[in-house]
């Protein structure tokens, strides 16, 4: 009975101890790099330097077919020749781009780049163009102007496209995917910010993602996810002071060629899909408060946190549980 | 002679099932130490030009205001370092992201100055553990 008793215990022992082995040794390959303007990073559990070396090679891949200012790739042959055969990426990302333009009723516009390019945020010549000058460029400012047939897309006269809304989002997935093909189920994504979840941490808890303060160094608040994507837009990162003193952010309103004045000063969305989370981000804070709450009540696998410039927090009721503010940003309300 | 009472045989045996015991719990635990994350060491910022590690600065509570000039061509940036931190004191570059983020507080979010390609990034702070990534 005594030997029973101890055989058990040597058991329960044995595999207690492989246990506590097994977690001290799990250790998080990480792989840090520069690629679409921004910095990278890719941590993952279980993966070798390989496979996150692949990742590198994905994200050079994509950036390479989407960039709007490599000469060679697929949009800038799109923009310059007004039509371009596109591979099955770009074909994949601009259709998913004019989709949420038609979902957003157009808060997202994948067609503003002459916008963006008048106002010097793609050559850091920052102006502030005239209204007759933005008048005339938002007559070729329309999702709906572009043609995506079979393979083929095409643009009419004075058209651009610039996919950067949606295009690290796009990616985050890509690499999301690749790491489980790879049987790799626990890792962070980390594109600039742009940040996506893959399971949970190898401890079993779920990740912890912080939300930067849009007006000083610190965080609004902190949320717990799993298998989600997070991703941010607000208009403190890209910015200039004009020569009247006020401050142009880059995220522009595809109504009035100018940055979104909205009431918002920052945007999170959270869910399965970068892509989707990356294109709401910037269509929400076009959108505003109001509209964005009417639009989140018929996409139930999306969350949002939205900063108003009174410092008041709105965050969706599914996600209302899992957010925790910081000290600073107490006042919230729920969106039902 | 009750069966419930262990024989001098069985006896030794249970000795031998403790030593079996102990020696997997001391075993394990050793290799557990061993494998396991070191524990935090000195708070430290590390500046890297493309990826190009070119200076590690140790960060103390005691330490002497520092700066760092760091140039490259036609571009500039200058880091202070001192006992409230780290942070771009300057640079020259035309969208002064990297200046207006201020002090550097979480090792996951890096200042980073894009269009000199600098980036600093803080090693074994206190919160290190606090977030798995920032969200901007």
């Amino acid at each position: 009975m005594v030997m029973m008793r101890m055989r058990r215990a040597a058991w329960l022992v044995l595999a207690l101890a492989l246990t506590l082995l097994g977690t001290a040794t799990v250790q998080a390959e990480e792989r840090t790099f520069f690629a679409m303007d921004t910095v990278m990073s890719v941590r993952a559990d279980g993966a070798d330097a390989a496979l996150l070396a692949k990742c590198e090679e994905r994200i050079a891949q994509l950036e390479g077919l989407l960039s709007v200012t490599k000469e060679d790739s697929e949009i800038a042959r799109l923009n310059r020749d007004g039509r371009a055969e596109l591979s099955l990426d770009t074909q994949a990302i601009l259709s998913f781009a004019l989709e949420m333009g038609e979902q957003t009723q157009g808060a997202l516009d994948v067609t503003l780049y002459p916008i963006v390019r008048a106002w010097g945020f793609t050559t850091g010549d920052y102006r502030v163009p005239s209204d007759d000058e933005l008048a005339g460029l938002l007559s070729h400012v329309d999702y709906r102007s572009v043609t995506l047939e079979n393979r083929e897309a095409r643009l009419p006269e004075g058209f651009m496209v610039d996919l950067g809304s949606v295009v690290k989002g796009y990616a985050s997935d890509q690499l999301g995917s690749l790491l489980r093909e790879n049987q790799v189920c626990s890792g962070i994504i980390d594109l600039g910010g742009n940040v996506y979840c893959l399971g949970r941490k190898s401890d079993g808890s779920p990740w912890r993602v912080g939300i930067q303060d849009p007006s000083g160094e610190g965080i609004i608040g902190s949320i717990a996810v799993e298998d989600r994507a997070v991703v941010t837009s607000g208009n403190y990162e890209r910015c200039f002071a004009g020569e009247d003193g006020t401050v142009y952010g880059h995220i522009f309103d595809p109504a009035t060629g100018r940055p979104a004045e909205s009431g918002l000063t920052s945007v999170t969305v959270i869910g399965p899909s970068g892509a989707e989370c990356d294109a709401l981000s910037t269509a929400l804070f076009v959108m505003g408060v109001e509209r964005a709450a009417e639009y989140l009540k018929n996409q139930d696998h999306v969350e949002a946190i939205m900063l108003d410039e009174d410092g008041m927090l709105w965050v969706t009721e599914g996600i209302a549980e899992d957010f925790i503010p910081s000290e600073a940003f107490r006042a919230q309300r729920t969106i039902q | 002679m009750s069966r419930n009472h262990p024989s001098g045989r069985e006896l030794l045996s249970t000795g031998k099932w403790v030593a079996l015991l102990l020696t997997i719990f001391l075993l394990t635990s050793a290799a557990a130490i061993l494998f396991a994350k070191s524990p935090s060491q000195k708070m430290v910022a590390r500046v890297y030009r493309d990826g190009e590690l070119l200076r590690v600065i140790p960060l103390f509570a005691s330490m002497e205001p520092v700066e760092f000039s760091f140039g490259f061509e036609d571009r500039e940036n200058v880091i202070y370092a001192g006992p409230e931190g780290v942070r771009m004191k300057s640079a020259n570059c035309p969208d002064q992201v990297c200046v207006r983020q201020g002090w550097l507080r979480f090792a996951r979010m890096p200042i980073v100055c894009l269009p000199h390609r600098i980036v600093i990034t803080l090693e074994n702070a206190p919160d290190e553990e606090e977030f798995d990534a920032i969200s901007r």
